[in-house]
This record gives C-alpha cells, sequence and structure tokens, in this order.
C-alpha cells in the first residue's frame, strides 16, 4: 500500500492485528482457503477425489477412509466439500466484490446529490427490489441460457447490491450534515471528493458490517439457485448443491449436511468476525476507544 | 483465548445432536392409536389441478376425481377395468364399437338419476373447443375425433349438392380459400352455431320455467349453440318442443338450455362454405368391413358449396350415442382393441351439466360440485387439505368402507415422509418418499430389515434417455450408448427396487407373475425380463429384449460411428435433464459415469427448469436426457408405443422410421388382439434396435401405510380405490 | 411531509407501472408456456386452450389486456388453478403474513437486544457471546436449520408437528427459522449502529452530563443506532410477508412464497404479475413507512427532502 505514514489504512491494520479474535478467525478463515483449494490435491495423494462413483458402497457415515463420510453414490464427501468451497467462495466474494462497487456508488450519490437525483435513484432501487431475484435469475438463465460459472458472479452480484446502495445512503445522509463535511463543502472542495474522500471512508463502518452481512446472504442466494437447480453444474458440487442434497437427508444421512454445513457456517463466521475486527480497524469514529 | 473455541464448541454440539439416527423400530415412526376407523387421512403428493375429469391429467388429481365421479367402469383393486355404471358391455367383432348397458340405481349427489345421456354428454364436453380439456386426445379413437377438435365436421340441415339433409359432412374451405390456407393466415374458422336472439335469452336447465333462470343473455348478444335436445347423441326434448343448450362468453362463461325457437338471428347463416361427406369409417352408426372402408377412404368425395345457415355442429358428428337412458354406445374409427382398457379414465366419467353450466371452470369446488361416485367432495383449501365424506346417494354403499376421508396435499417429499413419521398422515401416497430414504425404508442401510410398513411394487411406468436423432443420426453411436449401461446398478443408486431393464414397454417382473399369466404371456417363471398383463389370464404382452449391458458391443458399435461419422463423431455428450426430482440428478450422474467408464466419452451435464426443458427437448435443442412415461392402461399400443410415430407431439427424439410406422399401421387395422400384439412386438422390436430411446429401467411405487391400515390396495398404475380403505384399530392383537 | 408522501405515491405508481411491463415481456420471454408438460397434446387441442385463454393473441394485445387489468387492480385469473389472482392473495397472503409477522416480531425484538446488549458491554466476554449467537442465526441457512428443527423438535422430541401449520405451535418452528437470518443481521447491525453513535459528540455530551451508561446506550445512542436497523427491516419485513419460498416449502405452509418460484414455473403470467404488483405496492408502502420514520428519528433527515 503506498500510503503515507499516518494513513487511516495503515492505523487500521495495526488496530486490526491487536484485534486477537479477529486475527485467530482471519487465521481460520485462511484455512478455509487452504483446506479448499490445497485439500484436494492432498487428498489426491490418498487417492480421493469429488467424482469417482462407487454405487455398492452408497452412502456411508464418516470413517477413516472417508473422514467427511459418503453420498449416496459413494463419492468423498471431504473432497467434495473442499471443490464445493471453491466454488461457493469464488461466487460469495467475486459477486459481492460487484454488488459493493455498484452500491456503494449508486447509494453514496443518490445520498449526496438528494433532490430529484437521490429520488428517480432510489426508485430505481425500488423498482428492482419489486423483482424477486427468482425471477429474474430463472427467466435471464433459460432466455439467455446462461449456465457459466461467470454468469452466476455476474447474476448474484447484480441483484445483491440494492441493499448496499440503501444502507450506503442512509449512513452517507447522516454524514452529509456533519461538520467535518459542512467545513470541506465550505473550503470549496469539489462534490465527488467530499463524497469518496471524506463521507464515504467515514461510512465505511457501516458500509463494511453490510458487506460482510451480505456475503452470507450471496451464499444463501447462491444455495436457493442450487435449490432451484440453477446452481452450479453437476457433477461440480458448491456448498449450496450439497445443502440442498443434505437438507432432504439430514433424518438418514445426517453427515451429508453436517459437513458442508459446518463448514459453510464456519467460513461465514470467520468472515463476519473479520468484518467487525474490519470495522473496528477502519472506522475513524470509533478510533479514541 | 477462548472466544474462538465456541464456534467450534458450537459446532462440536451441532454435530453431537445431528449425529443421532432413526429410532431402529419395526414401523418407520410412530404408530398412533386408531381414532376413528372410518376416517383415511392421507398425503397426496401436491396440490391435484382440480377436480373436474376434463381439466385434470396429473397422477395427483385422477384418484381423488375416481373416488368423486363414478363412470362406465371403475379401477379394481387391481388396476383393472370392473363393472360400475355399466353391468355389461358389447364389443363388436372389428372392435369398432362397444355397447355399455347400464343399471338404473345411479344418481348424481342432488338426487337426479344418472343417465347414458349423462355419458354422452360428458364425452362431447371432453371434446369441444369451448372446454380445451388438456385430455381431450383421450378421446382420439373415436369417430370425428380430428374434425371436431378442430369445429370442422358438421350435420347438413338441408340437401344440397346430392348430399342429403342430416349428412355428416367436413369443412374443406369458405369463402373461397381453402382450410390449408386459411391456418397459414392463421385465419378463424366462423362458428356456424354463432346465434342471436331478438328478445333475452333466460338461460335454464333442461325444460325449466323462464323464472328458473340463472343468467340472462341480453338481447342481440351472441351465444354458441353447443347441441340441440332430441337429437341422437343428445338429451331428449322435455316436451314437443326442441330446447338448445348454448354457450354465454360472460366472463367465466355460462352455459344454459333454451326453447330452440328463440334463437333467430344467424350471424353467420351467409359465409360461403365448401364441404364434403366424411370418410364413411368417421360416420357414426355406418358398419362396413375393413377393406369397404378403405376402398372409401380412398374415393374422391365431392365437394358442394352451402351456405353456413346450412350447416350445424352438434355432438352426433362424433361416434357417440345414447339410444336410450340405459345404453351408451361409442364408436372408434379403427379397430381399437383398448376401448374397455381406457374405459374407466376420466374421458369417460361424466360430470353434472347441471353445475357446469353455472359455473363453467368453478363447478368443482365445495359448496358447488355435484357428484356421482362413492365420496363427496365437502371442503378444500388450496396445497393444504381436501375433505371428502361418504356420498349418501352412491348407489353402491356396500362398497364404501370410508366415511371421510382427508387428503392432504404435500408437495415436499420430505414434509410427506416427516408427516407420516410422526403419525399425522395414516398413508402417503405412493412414491412420494424422498429418494435418499430409500435406503432406510427398504433396509439396504439397516442390514436388509426393511421396515414392515414399507412396500415396493410395480408400475406401470418407464423411465428412458432420449436420443436427438437429427444430430446423432448414427445408428450405431445410439446403440453404443445404450450397450454401455448397466442397468443392474439402477436399483443400487436408486434404491428403489427399481426394475432395471433395457426393454421399452414397462410391465411386471416375470418372476413375479401370477400362474395363470405366465401361460397367457408364454414365458418360462425364470425368462428374464418384463410382461404387461393387458387381461388376467388371457391376454400379454412381453416386450422384445432390449440392448442390454454388453461392454464389448458397446466398443464395437461405438468404433463404427467413429467410422462411419468421419468428423461428424461427437468429441462429447451433452446430457439434460430436468431439475426438481433428486432421482434425475443421481441418473445424470451414473450415465455421465457409465458412458466415461465403458466408452470413453465425456459427458457435460445440464440441468434445466422443467417448462425450459420440455421446451428444448420438443425443439430438438438437446443431445441426450431424460424423460419417462407412465401409462394409465394395460394397452402397449395406445400408451407406450404411439407416442415415438412420426408425428406424435411426444416424438421428441424426432425419430422416424418407414418400416416402423408401416408395422404400426398394419397393426392398427387388426381385428385379432393376438395377431395385434405380436405385430406390435415387431415394431417395437425395431425401435428398440434403432436405439432413438434407450430404457433404463421400469419405475415401481414406494408405499408407506401404517399397520392399521386395511383395502388400501396398490396397482399397477397407483388408482387406488380409496373409498373402500378402513383402519383397523385392533390391528396389534390381529397380527 | 405531505409533500414527501404525495411524491412517494407517485413515484409508486411509476415503479408498479416498470415492474408490471418488465415482469411481463421478461416471463414472456422465458421458453416455454403455461401448457406445456411432458405428455403434450396435439396440435388441435392445444390451439384449443390457448384460445380460451388468449395465448395465440399477438403479444402487444396481451400486454394491453394485462396493463388494462393491472390498472384495474384486477390482476385477472391463473392460468392453472381456476382461481382469480386476488382471490389466491386473499387466500394465501393471511398465512404468509402470520408466519412473517411472527418471524419479524421475533428478529426485531430478539435481534435489538442482542445487539445493543452486545454494544454495551462491547469487547467484554458478553458482547462476544451475544454475537456469536447472532452469528450462528445467520450462518446457518434456513435450508439447514428447518430441516434439522424438524429434526430434533418434531420427529424427535414431538413438541410440534413437523408440516402443515394449523395453529399457533405448528408455526413455532417455520417463525424460528425464517426468523434466525433475520434477527442475527439485526443485532449485528443494532450493535454496529450503536457503537458508531456512542463516539458522537451528542452522546458525549449525554455522558458528560452523568446519565449512567445504561441510560446513555438505550435512550441516546440507540435513537441513531437503530437507522441501519430500520433501512434493514424494511424490506426485510416486505421479503417476509410476501414468504419466504424455502421455509414455506419445508414446513409446507399454503402462503404466498410458493407462488413466486410457481408462477414462474407454470409460466403462469397472471399470477406472477399480480404478485410482483402486489409486493411491490407493499414494498413502496413500507419503504414510505421507514423514511417516515428516519424523520421523526432523526430530525437531521428532514432537511434531505
Amino acid at each position: 500500500m503506498a500510503e503515507r505514514p499516518h494513513s487511516p489504512w495503515r492505523d487500521a491494520w495495526r488496530r486490526l492485528r491487536k484485534n486477537r479474535i479477529a486475527v485467530a478467525m482471519g487465521v481460520i478463515f485462511l484455512s478455509i482457503l487452504a483446506f479448499c483449494w490445497l485439500g484436494p490435491i492432498v487428498a489426491g495423494w490418498f487417492g480421493l477425489d469429488a467424482t469417482t462413483i462407487d454405487i455398492a458402497l452408497g452412502a456411508t457415515p464418516p470413517s477413516l477412509d472417508h473422514p467427511f463420510g459418503t453420498d449416496l453414490l459413494g463419492r468423498d464427501m471431504l473432497v467434495r466439500v473442499m471443490i464445493g468451497g471453491r466454488i461457493a467462495i469464488l461466487v460469495a466474494f467475486v459477486a459481492t466484490s460487484v454488488a459493493l462497487v455498484i452500491g456503494v456508488t449508486w447509494g453514496a450519490i443518490a445520498a449526496y446529490a438528494g433532490g430529484n437525483v437521490d429520488y428517480v435513484m432510489m426508485r430505481i432501487v425500488d423498482a428492482l427490489y419489486g423483482f424477486p431475484t427468482v425471477v429474474f435469475v430463472i427467466v435471464v438463465m433459460s432466455v439467455f441460457e446462461l449456465r457459466s460459472l461467470v454468469a452466476l458472479f455476474a447474476l448474484i452480484g447484480s441483484i445483491s447490491w440494492l441493499n448496499m446502495a440503501r444502507q450506503t445512503r442512509g449512513q452517507v445522509m447522516s454524514l452529509r450534515h456533519r461538520e467535518f463535511v459542512e467545513a470541506a463543502r465550505a473550503t470549496g472542495v469539489a462534490p465527488a471528493r467530499v463524497l469518496f474522500r471524506h463521507i464515504v471512508p467515514n461510512a465505511m463502518g457501516v458500509i463494511i458490517v453490510a458487506a460482510t452481512a451480505g456475503l452470507p446472504s450471496v451464499m444463501l442466494t447462491e444455495a436457493f439457485l442450487s435449490f432451484l437447480g440453477l446452481g452450479v453444474q453437476a457433477p461440480l458440487a458448491s456448498w449450496g448443491t450439497l445443502l440442498t442434497e443434505g437438507s432432504s437427508q439430514i433424518s438418514v444421512y445426517s453427515w451429508v449436511l453436517i459437513g458442508p454445513g459446518v463448514v459453510m457456517g464456519l467460513t461465514i463466521m470467520a468472515l463476519n468476525f473479520l468484518g467487525d475486527g474490519l470495522r473496528d480497524a477502519l472506522d475513524p469514529q470509533t478510533r479514541k476507544d | 483465548m477462548r472466544h474462538p473455541g465456541m464456534p467450534i464448541a458450537a459446532t462440536a454440539t451441532a454435530l453431537a445432536l445431528a449425529g443421532c439416527s432413526l429410532p431402529d423400530g419395526e414401523y418407520f415412526g410412530r404408530v398412533p392409536a386408531v381414532r376413528d376407523p372410518k376416517h383415511l387421512r392421507y398425503c397426496n403428493n401436491g396440490q391435484p389441478e382440480g377436480l373436474d375429469p376434463a381439466q385434470i391429467s396429473s397422477t395427483t388429481a385422477t384418484p381423488l376425481a375416481h373416488a368423486l365421479f363414478d363412470g362406465l367402469t371403475r379401477y379394481g383393486n387391481d388396476g383393472l377395468p370392473e363393472a360400475s355404471l355399466a353391468t355389461s358391455w358389447d364389443v363388436a367383432p372389428d372392435l369398432r364399437r362397444v355397447t355399455f348397458h347400464l343399471h338404473d340405481k345411479a344418481r348424481w349427489s342432488n338426487g337426479r338419476s344418472l343417465t347414458a345421456h349423462d355419458i354422452a354428454y360428458h364425452a362431447a364436453r371432453m371434446l369441444h373447443p369451448l372446454t380445451a380439456s388438456p385430455s381431450a386426445d383421450g378421446l382420439d379413437w373415436i369417430k370425428g375425433y380430428d374434425l371436431f377438435i378442430e369445429g370442422r365436421n358438421k350435420v347438413l340441415l338441408a340437401e344440397a349438392g346430392g348430399l342429403p339433409a342430416g349428412t355428416i359432412v367436413e369443412i374443406t374451405g369458405w369463402a373461397g380459400v381453402s382450410v390449408a390456407d386459411h391456418k397459414t393466415a392463421k385465419d378463424r374458422l366462423p362458428d356456424t352455431n354463432l346465434r342471436t336472439a331478438s328478445r333475452p335469452l333466460a338461460l335454464r336447465d333442461l325444460g325449466a320455467a323462464p323464472a328458473a333462470a340463472y343468467a340472462t343473455v341480453p338481447r342481440g348478444t351472441q351465444v354458441v349453440l353447443i347441441e340441440l335436445s332430441g337429437r341422437p347423441a343428445s338429451a331428449p326434448s322435455p316436451g314437443a318442443e326442441t330446447w338448445a343448450y348454448v354457450h354465454w362468453n360472460r366472463g367465466d362463461g355460462v352455459f344454459g338450455w333454451v326453447p330452440a325457437a328463440e334463437l333467430d338471428g344467424q350471424p353467420t347463416g351467409d359465409v360461403a362454405f365448401r364441404v364434403r361427406r366424411v370418410p364413411k369409417q368417421q360416420q357414426p352408426g355406418v358398419d362396413l368391413t375393413l377393406d369397404e372402408l378403405a376402398a372409401d377412404n380412398a374415393a374422391v368425395r365431392a365437394e358442394v358449396d352451402v351456405r353456413g345457415k346450412d350447416l350445424l355442429g352438434l355432438p352426433e358428428v362424433l361416434g357417440i350415442r345414447a339410444p336410450d337412458a340405459r345404453t351408451f354406445v361409442i364408436e372408434a374409427g379403427d379397430p381399437t382393441p383398448y376401448m374397455i382398457s381406457m374405459s374407466p379414465s376420466r374421458v369417460l366419467r361424466p360430470t353434472p351439466r347441471e353445475a357446469v353450466s353455472r359455473s363453467p371452470r368453478r363447478w368443482a369446488e365445495p359448496g358447488r360440485i355435484v357428484t356421482s361416485g362413492p365420496l363427496h367432495l365437502v371442503a378444500a383449501a388450496e396445497r393444504d387439505y381436501i375433505e371428502m365424506v361418504r356420498s349418501p346417494t352412491y348407489w353402491d354403499q356396500a362398497d364404501v368402507k370410508l366415511d371421510r376421508l382427508t387428503v392432504y396435499s404435500i408437495d415436499d417429499q420430505a414434509a410427506s415422509a416427516n408427516l407420516y413419521y410422526t403419525g399425522d398422515c395414516d398413508a402417503i401416497r405412493g412414491s412420494n418418499v424422498p429418494t435418499s430414504y430409500l435406503p432406510v425404508l427398504s433396509g439396504d442401510k439397516r442390514g436388509g430389515r426393511p421396515y414392515a410398513d414399507f412396500t415396493v411394487a410395480p408400475y406401470l411406468g418407464v423411465y428412458f434417455i432420449i436420443v436427438n436423432t437429427k444430430q446423432f443420426d448414427n445408428v450405431h453411436l445410439r446403440r453404443a450408448l445404450a450397450f454401455s449401461l448397466d442397468r443392474s446398478l439402477i436399483p443400487r443408486v436408486l434404491h428403489g427396487g427399481e426394475i432395471g431393464v433395457a426393454s421399452y414397454t414397462p410391465g411386471t417382473p416375470i418372476a413375479d407373475l401370477l400362474e395363470e399369466d405366465l401361460a397367457a404371456c408364454g414365458v418360462a417363471r425364470d425368462t428374464p425380463g418384463v410382461a404387461m398383463v393387458i387381461e388376467r389370464g388371457k391376454l400379454c404382452y412381453v416386450p422384445p429384449p432390449g440392448l442390454e449391458f454388453d461392454p464389448v458391443r458397446a466398443k464395437q458399435e461405438l468404433e463404427l460411428a467413429r467410422q462411419e461419422m468421419g468428423p461428424r463423431f461427437p468429441k462429447s455428450v451433452l446430457y439434460k435433464f430436468n431439475t426438481g426430482v433428486e432421482g434425475h440428478k443421481l441418473v445424470a450422474e451414473y450415465v455421465q459415469a457409465q458412458w466415461k467408464n465403458v466408452l470413453g466419452i465425456d459427458v457435460g451435464l445440464e440441468s434445466q427448469e422443467w417448462k425450459v426443458y420440455l421446451s428444448d427437448t420438443r425443439k430438438l435443442q438437446y443431445q441426450t436426457g431424460r424423460m419417462g412415461w407412465i401409462g394409465t392402461a394395460a394397452d402397449p399400443e395406445s400408451e407406450f408405443l404411439r407416442i415415438f410415430r412420426c408425428s406424435s407431439p411426444n416424438n421428441r427424439p424426432a425419430w422416424c422410421n418407414p418400416k416402423y410406422e408401416a408395422l404400426m399401421d398394419e397393426a392398427a387395422t387388426m381385428t385379432d388382439r393376438k395377431a395385434r400384439l405380436a405385430k406390435l412386438r415387431e415394431a417395437e422390436a425395431v425401435f428398440i434396435e434403432e436405439a432413438p430411446v434407450i430404457p433404463l429401467y421400469n419405475y415401481t411405487q414406494k408405499h408407506l401405510q401404517k399397520p392399521y391400515v386395511r383395502d388400501l390396495h396398490i396397482n399397477f398404475i397407483d388408482q387406488p380405490p380409496l373409498w373402500r380403505v378402513w383402519l383397523d384399530p385392533d390391528w396389534k392383537r390381529k397380527k | 411531509m405531505l409533500r414527501l408522501i404525495l411524491g412517494r405515491l407517485i413515484g409508486g405508481v411509476f415503479v408498479l407501472f416498470v415492474v408490471a411491463t418488465v415482469s411481463f415481456f421478461l416471463l414472456h420471454a422465458a421458453k416455454g408456456g403455461p401448457f406445456d408438460s411432458d405428455r403434450a397434446v396435439p396440435e388441435a387441442v392445444q390451439r384449443n386452450i390457448e384460445e380460451r385463454y388468449h395465448l395465440n393473441d399477438p403479444l402487444w394485445k396481451q400486454y394491453v389486456t394485462h396493463m388494462e387489468r393491472v390498472a384495474t387492480l384486477d390482476f385477472g385469473h391463473s392460468m392453472k388453478r381456476q382461481k382469480s389472482v386476488k382471490e389466491m392473495i386473499a387466500e394465501h397472503g393471511p398465512k404468509s403474513l402470520r408466519l412473517g409477522l411472527m418471524a419479524m416480531v421475533f428478529a426485531a425484538i430478539f435481534g435489538t437486544a442482542l445487539g445493543v446488549t452486545a454494544a454495551a458491554r462491547r469487547n467484554t466476554w458478553v458482547d462476544y457471546t451475544l454475537m456469536v449467537i447472532a452469528l450462528l442465526g445467520i450462518s446457518i441457512p434456513s435450508l439447514v436449520l428447518g430441516p434439522m428443527f424438524i429434526r430434533w423438535f418434531s420427529l424427535g422430541l414431538g413438541w410440534f408437528p413437523p408440516a402443515r401449520a394449523e395453529d399457533f405451535s405448528g408455526y413455532v418452528l417455520p417463525a424460528l427459522v425464517l426468523g434466525m437470518i433475520y434477527a442475527g443481521t439485526v443485532a449485528r447491525l443494532a450493535r454496529a449502529g450503536v457503537l458508531d453513535t456512542l463516539s458522537q459528540d451528542y452522546v458525549r455530551t449525554a455522558r458528560a452530563k452523568g446519565l449512567t451508561e445504561r441510560v446513555v446506550v438505550w435512550k441516546h445512542a440507540l435513537r441513531l443506532g437503530i437507522i441501519p436497523v430500520i433501512t434493514y427491516l424494511g424490506p426485510a419485513t416486505a421479503a417476509l410477508i410476501s414468504g419466504s419460498f424455502v421455509v414455506e416449502k419445508i414446513f409446507q405452509i399454503p402462503g404466498l412464497g410458493f407462488y413466486f418460484v410457481g408462477s414462474v414455473s407454470d409460466r403462469d403470467y397472471p399470477v406472477l404479475t399480480g404478485l410482483l404488483v402486489f409486493y411491490v405496492a407493499f414494498l413502496v408502502l413500507l419503504n414510505l413507512v421507514v423514511d417516515i420514520l428516519y424523520g421523526v428519528i432523526d430530525p437531521r433527515t428532514r432537511g434531505a427532502r
């Protein structure tokens, strides 16, 4: 980072490092990344992969051979969870980034501009809210035959930014009349600069919390799409697909749900704590605490 | 650092809690005490799309409608037709006519006597374009069907060009343009049945006083004439006067009778039509030998110009007749051996004209409905429940064991199994159990001990892969795909006791046949495969063997395909399936693994939403995909083989084989049922060897019913006579 | 305020128009029609069916009919269920409403209490514990939580029915499952919001005046800190009340949620557009309420319009 020594970001990094729980969660999250990206390679040395079907074996509970058990077709759940994690994490991050860029820009501009611009921009958000995402996604996926991972990123991202825009707007609205903003404006700073150098960084706390709160919802959206059969294609499986499969089987094969459920839950939890840590670290308003 | 420990502790707790498995009992879940031995709580597999026999087609709705509406025949405990409204029937030797003889005990729930005229009314209603029934093609074998669906066959009211009055004619053109050209231009056929009246029309029941009208058509408003009283296939006139049954297009529509004389205006009376008589094969009441009919079909029929006022569409253009209140005659164009097999179907379950007329779309709702069956509808809430009680007017009270039937409409399989588990349902609809429960229910995962309340039975359905023969036009390629699938693995993928055979027409495993049927089928007990029993101990169909698993031949065929196709040989295969059913995905993954292992072909899978899948496979935008076909009657021809004729709308592989067509045409004219089945078997052999579809397995039905449930019969078409069920409070003692 | 309300209502009508139009064309662009099935009917039969439902009219004509209906708030008839869309909303809406309100009340009370308590005791073990609870709510999708609750509380302990909510006890599990995710988010937003305001001048003034921490947090900081929660609750309530497909399916509650997905997969055009218009109208109203609440809670935003 090419920042000056006293930049807020460097301070933030320092504070983040001091936050032990955030660090621990960061480590957990990195471990999950390693689990998902390196895990399958390691598992390969033991002869495990995500696609080999062993019909004779069928669903078996966790064992030494298959630490997470196997699914109905006898595939190893451990590697399936790892591979599924790659997709789920990728989808969550790319889609949230898309949503973050669109949402923050949209919300900040709307709130700062105010008046008719705000009015029109927020009515557009209202209008987009009106489309339950399934309609949008089912129709787009079926009409335009979009079945790739990139399409999934873009689609989920493009339907997840609305809340971000609202949150940003709400926060910017309450900041735009603060003294430091008025001061910046009074000294003739250009509006865009006021907005993105003074207001948005101050709104970052809530935005980051909203973004981390958005991550699980993106993962859940992905799971929901899988529930409708619009997620990634078999034999690939995301956590969403695995959960969908598992949810109907919990009464008979609990491990099919527990494995992916626990890893996904852990991931979301780590991300959230990390988000909290970031919030505490980044928000200049809490600096003196 | 105690904090990070917390999620892990929570996780461990979750693991421990979820880790506990289902209690290991003799029965799946709780067995509550029987509170009311005459009340069945039945978990159905979803919300029925309706209860009007003319508007339903799903297996969710049909057993309910069959309990509410009686038929000439009904599905017996074994799923084969048994006498009900009709006490007996005569089938003509040429298999083109059945005469049903009705008893006089049947009543509608409003007390009115149920007659042959009601059945004629319902058959005509099924086919009338205004009804727009999705099941209309269930009667596609009766005389006049094709033309009637398009509204093109009419009765000639006055002599014209040598054709006497009363002749049944077909419209070949109007306003100087042929029907075909009109179709291209998307013109609508002018309706010669349009009428207006110079006075308001009081729509009412046949013969009722004008004061009893339930709707009044303003004067000058167009109505459509549906039928005239006293005509051959219609209700008799109440007196000397002829009455007309008309439809007024207001809101949901309304039907009603008025004296015919009141209809004094005819908007389309002056339109110029060109007509010719229909072929004798399609004329009701005409009996000729098959050769004579063929000659008549080949003959040129002269075309005649007439005006709209001389043409009238009436039910009598169809092969249905009610010569008196106790006799119903139905006539087919071609020799049709399956007329009796199809007779219990919804297409011949009469509906109450007085209720339908008043509210054509909504009459089958509580409060409005008039029923004729063992049970009567009293309450319903969508996607929730349907409540029926014993009908006091039903003629065969001794046959009804149930006083009350509560049907829960459960569209989620896990929820259905859960409700059964907790004892909130006494029985669940066949196969409405999650696939993943089956290994446990069937005992595969319980050391071979199935639950005592779980039953697997054959089901008249076949699951197959469709192949787009326009893309995969090389027969060796298709055969390679067929030979490379080991069907014996399927029951281990799906765990439902599926019958993994490569033959197409489904049936009962030969090993499970009754002794009397073995002889009729001409097989030994140890013959592999399945057989379809059409008439107990008399008539049976054994489908030709399929392309069973043979990896060596699979590779040979693939090599042949590679040589013949050259650069067109596909590098990979795409397999599509529809979402929403767990098993489809399991099968897809099984197929993918098999083709990869045996043939070394890379297989891509694509799951699609149901409607998109249907649209893509119909428009040939696929390479391979899954399809299932469930029969409603034991007949290989009407239910299974006809769907792969060239012109069939269900021929998704777009396979069109002249040899198959010729054999099917030949079979269609045969009146000896055994010879006909033999001919059909030849046709099916052609079909199988060409492999436009790759059969995987015959369906089974999986049932859960509490040990106290009695007489909930499981039959091969899953049409249980629900009203015969009772619950045994003393089941434990009798066990 | 009156101008705000009027402006919002006019804007709402515009939004309704856009939603009705776009949803009409999107769904008509999707493959397949309401009467397609695996058992395809002959062409002539299909034509008769389409005629009956005016599906063979030119698209613009169907659109005009459709918009006329929307304008008169009629919405027409379902093509698959022999009922008017209005009847369907009247029949199924209350069930979703009941479930949604129960979930929302649970989420709002439980979530706010959790969040504010955590903020008041921030960076203590109380804070961490409460946030872990909140996070568990967010982290476990209803797809997992629903079957698990059924497994334990219904199949195992027999406390609640596993499906088909007929009375209050039937609604408990689904409402908990549905509310859990929202409660977690509410808790986090409330905590973040309160923490934000705690460092602001007027709160510091309050503190300097010698008010107890409890009064400062619950009375002063909560007032502004709750804004993100309200922003969130507005649309969340609409989403909840219009039904949740997953929870309604798992627990077999015949609410509206099903039809948002079901009408798409059935291609039941009138139902989908009717529901969307209903839903959007609902949303516009709720957002209006949220905006009014903003003004009441934080007088400074009033000048914004």
